[in-house]
């Protein structure tokens, strides 16, 4: 084979190591499919009756709101958590016979980051096609928009995780570090609360967040596509320069970082 | 006569002010059998992990078949086979799976890899328990199993980090009628590291590293003969001393050297 077929090989056959894992553990595969219908569930619908109708303006609800925030949420958990698996083999010993075998370091962070795209958007997909529990009406227009807005979050919060995966040297560390970036980053990006008369600091996190444009991406299409328009839906933020930022500088923004956190995650495990 | 398959000169590596390896230089022949024994943290974890390409030298030079190992990594990699300490194998998956998985990451073409998993299966005696997952299995198949992942892909060389280890006498037997088998059919050389060294006796040479330099080099017969020792334990005590060393790098610690190697 030559070199290239050969490293796509690799990279799939990564990839099915990890999705054939994920499907043999019953218990993990159950739970992961239940979680977006419990976070919906308890999250949405019990964050709602919190909130006076029309605490928002009026023209839309807190549940339309906070939907894309917990698809977004779900992203970013799972995501940044999804290179356990690298950390694992590494405490088991077995990563090193992924780091002898003759492929390139690229190709097995692109096998590991495909298998938690894959595993993190699937999550997402479902919590899309349960929209309807909260009152989202699914869409077809809806549904091929989140989904590329979606596989890209996923991506990008894989290559994160396996980036940090390189950097910390026990699963513990690994845990921790993910508890002390989830929370935080998940609080500034704008899933539950909109983006408007924060203090000068939090504005600064939120800028910085990566997270906070695929949010902002993901609300946008779900509120122009239940009809409101583009006024009211860009109002909860992101802000950049003080208006608010279109799907295509989401969008873009969002391509960004997943880029640098790819270049992070090879760095992190070439020899 | 057959040159040397690997050349390892002048090794150095240094952790901070530390020298775990220092200038080590050793010869491997085609289809040899090379013991490499020294007390815990003596350097034969670090010795290898350079070898194998897991960690960057210090200093010093490196060739497996030509090949450059330092500089050529990926070309080098094609070349050997490893068997780790600890356990290298996928609990989750089955023995099949575990050998498809690495001939894939090897590049065995597609047409010739279900034939060559059935042979090493067979060779290492799991050909019935094929399709079940390698968390059923006892130490002893485990380790088989690994063996048949190293040697799959016919490495010229295979580097076994203590293959032996914690064993019963009879999968320890086993294990050795492998290398041995192995070997004569395919020519295959094996560089392993061993805490048994009776099982030292049965190899072609033996090499001993303390302190991070190498202290003897020499067929065990040579190296029974020159110390007036009746065993290869004598022989090892002799040159190593009675103290306890105290494990230099251990399994765990060999993280932080991956850490350090990325901070070079």
């Amino acid at each position: 084979m030559d070199g290239l077929s050969r490293e796509m090989a690799a990279v799939g056959a990564i990839w099915w190591r990890d999705v054939i894992q994920f499907l043999r553990n019953k218990g993990r595969s159950a739970s992961h499919l239940a979680m977006p219908l419990m976070w919906l569930l308890l999250f949405g619908v019990g964050m709602n009756r919190a909130f006076r109708p029309g605490a928002l303006g009026g023209e839309i609800s807190y549940l339309q709101f906070v939907y894309p925030g917990i698809v977004g949420m779900t992203i970013l958990f799972s995501g940044l958590f999804s290179a356990f698996g690298i950390v694992a083999d590494r405490e088991f010993g077995y990563l090193k016979a992924f780091l002898v075998a003759p492929i390139r370091p690229s190709s097995m962070v692109l096998g590991r980051i495909l298998s938690g795209t894959t595993l993190t958007a699937l999550q997402a997909l479902v919590m899309v096609g349960l929209a309807p529990i909260v009152g989202i009406s699914l869409s077809l227009p809806m549904v091929l928009q989140l989904g590329p807005i979606i596989i890209l979050f996923a991506f990008a919060t894989t290559a994160a995780s396996v980036a940090l995966a390189g950097l910390v040297r026990s699963h513990i560390g690994f845990i921790v570090a993910n508890q002390f970036l989830a929370l935080p980053i998940f609080f500034t990006c704008g899933a539950v609360f909109p983006l408007v008369n924060l203090p000068a600091w939090m504005d600064l996190l939120v800028m910085i967040n990566p997270a906070t444009y695929a949010v902002g991406a993901l609300r946008l299409v779900v509120l122009t596509t239940q009809g409101v328009g583009w006024p009211v839906a860009a109002r909860f933020g992101p802000f950049l320069f003080g208006r608010p930022v279109g799907l295509a500088a989401d969008l873009a923004i969002t391509v960004g970082f997943t880029a640098l956190f790819f270049a992070l995650a090879v760095r992190a495990f070439r020899a | 006569m057959v040159g040397p398959l690997l050349v390892v000169k002048d090794l150095v590596k240094e952790f901070g002010g530390f020298r775990a390896v220092d200038g080590v230089s050793l010869e491997l022949f085609p289809g040899e059998i090379l013991a490499f024994l020294g007390p815990n943290g003596a350097g034969k974890t670090t010795t290898i992990a350079m070898i194998t390409t897991l960690i960057k030298p210090t200093s010093g030079a490196i060739t497996l078949g030509g090949v450059d190992v330092v500089r050529q990594a990926e070309a080098a990699k094609a070349l050997f086979g490893v068997v780790f300490q600890e356990a290298a194998v996928d609990r989750d998956l089955t023995a099949r799976e575990n050998l498809w998985l690495h001939a894939v990451l090897y590049g065995l073409p597609r047409s010739e890899r279900e034939e060559r998993i059935e042979e090493m299966l067979r060779l290492v005696e799991l050909i019935d328990r094929r399709d079940d997952l390698v968390r059923t299995f006892s130490g002893g198949m485990q380790r088989r199993l690994e063996f048949a992942r190293g040697l799959m892909t016919r490495p010229r060389v295979l580097f076994l980090d203590e293959p032996t280890l914690g064993l019963d006498v009879q999968s320890r037997e086993r294990i050795w009628s492998y290398i041995e088998r192995i070997r004569s059919d395919y020519g295959t050389a094996f560089f392993l590291t061993t805490h048994y060294l009776e099982e030292a006796e049965r190899v072609d040479r033996v090499a001993i590293i303390d302190h991070g330099r190498l202290i003897a080099v020499d067929t065990p017969g040579g190296l029974k003969a020159s110390h007036g020792a009746a065993s290869m334990d004598e022989v090892f005590l002799t040159l190593t001393g009675h103290g306890i060393r105290d494990e230099q790098l251990d399994a765990a610690s060999l993280q932080r050297v991956f850490r350090h190697r990325r901070k070079q």
